[in-house]
């Protein structure tokens, strides 16, 4: 498209004036923007900035650390009762559907027997074109894999067991 | 809002899930002129030719499981949005879960990716990725979809008036970027209920017939709406209701 910028430094000015212009489209109050080892910030001139579209951009406390992980969910209904007794039984946090590769024609992220270590994807569930890794909490062998490869899972389904 | 403007890369969202892995959590949007491995849904191929938009934000992501999924809404509107600013409106149709269309056309695909890093022995961070491919100058023939382009749909006096509007993938990105922070914000603040209905609002071909091909099985019915989670409401011709949270669907006579 037209207005992608040259690589040469009189081109430069050119792209800091068209960052200036998509400030004023966009609503965003400052761009700064990395290329390579070129590094350019575009900020709205001093003083208050009012928000033209975005009521307040979103900058919900970011950086605090959730406290526990999502697999284990309280009072989580199951059909899989033993295996939800199971200490080491990893819980899906949502409704979805589950892979347990990464791809279809690649090999599962773990087989029975594998020794993972915390943290290692198990399997994927997704939901709505979200896919989300559903890791180990803890190290150990893989006991049991309750779920087929592109089945639906149910919150709280058991999916597999870490002993 | 902080870009990362990169000649070329494997893919935007896998570089942002490195940016992660090392403890930048964003916000963050990265572009590449080029990808050698983009990739859609179940590592399907995303052709990626220069000149089209290949895209990842990075956010830190505090809330829970559902929240994650319903993020998935927030890009969609948010890149609804932004083709505003170039084509007519009437033009833009939303298919669920995300799909943006053109004139009833493919024209971006979005995918997230969500995973958390492990900050010390006590704490990990969690964190989203946003993908987002436009098909800004050129798409691909013979796709199972119908595809275009954005280029095709752009009035001419938008390109060659007084003023004419930047295409350029840069200041789309800045637009996306700029409309997924209001989005996402909504989402946090206040909830899935807003993001639904403005979703509905522009839904192609809801309440309408659906095809629904999922791995194990094949079904159609009437899509009625979404659920309180972004699920894709059924209801199949003996009148069951299906909620559906993944997989296929085809709309209308597609």
């Amino acid at each position: 498209m037209a207005s992608t910028p040259k690589k040469t430094a009189s081109t430069d000015t050119k792209l800091v004036r068209e960052l200036a212009k998509i400030l004023n489209d966009t609503g965003l109050t400052e761009i700064e923007m990395e290329k390579g080892s070129l590094k350019i910030r575009v900020a709205k001139g001093g003083g208050q900035i009012v928000q033209a579209m975005a009521p307040s951009p979103a900058q919900l406390a970011p950086a605090v650390s959730a406290p526990a992980r999502v697999s284990q969910p309280v009072a989580a209904p199951t059909t899989k009762a033993d295996a939800s007794a199971h200490p080491g039984a990893a819980k899906s946090p949502m409704v979805g559907t589950v892979y347990t590769r990464p791809s279809p024609d690649a090999d599962a992220f773990v087989k029975v027997g594998d020794k993972v270590k915390e943290g290692d994807t198990i399997v994927l569930i997704e939901a709505m074109k979200t896919f989300n890794p559903i890791t180990a909490t803890k190290s150990g062998k893989i006991e049991e894999i309750l779920v087929e490869d592109a089945q639906p899972v149910e919150f709280g389904e058991v999916l597999f067991i870490i002993a | 809002m902080r870009f990362i403007e990169l000649d070329s890369v494997d893919s935007t969202n896998a570089q942002a899930k490195r940016l992660a892995e090392q403890g930048d959590f964003g916000p963050v949007w990265i572009r590449a002129d080029k990808q050698s491995a983009g990739r859609g849904r179940r590592g399907r191929t995303w052709t990626s030719e220069t000149g089209n938009l290949f895209c990842s934000g990075l956010y830190p992501h505090d809330g829970n499981a559902h929240q994650l999924a319903q993020l998935s809404f927030a890009a969609s509107l948010a890149l609804a949005d932004t083709l505003e600013h170039y084509v007519p409106r009437n033009l833009i149709s939303l298919k669920w879960p995300n799909d943006v269309l053109l004139a009833r056309a493919k024209t971006a695909g979005i995918l997230l990716e969500s995973g958390h890093t492990q900050l010390n022995i006590a704490h990990h961070q969690k964190w989203i990725v946003v993908g987002i491919g436009v098909n800004l100058t050129h798409h691909p023939d013979m796709t199972e979809y119908p595809a275009t382009h954005v280029m095709a749909h752009i009035p001419q006096e938008k390109l060659t008036g007084p003023e004419p509007v930047m295409t350029g993938a840069q200041t789309v990105l800045a637009i996306l970027a700029a409309r997924f922070t209001h989005w996402r914000h909504m989402l946090l603040t206040q909830g899935f209920a807003p993001i639904g209905q403005a979703w509905m609002e522009r839904s192609y071909n809801i309440p309408g017939a659906v095809n629904v091909r999922l791995p194990s099985e094949t079904f159609t019915g009437e899509a009625l709406g979404l659920d309180q989670n972004g699920a894709l409401r059924v209801r199949l011709e003996n009148g069951t209701i299906r909620d559906v949270h993944a997989g296929d669907v085809f709309f209308g006579a597609e």
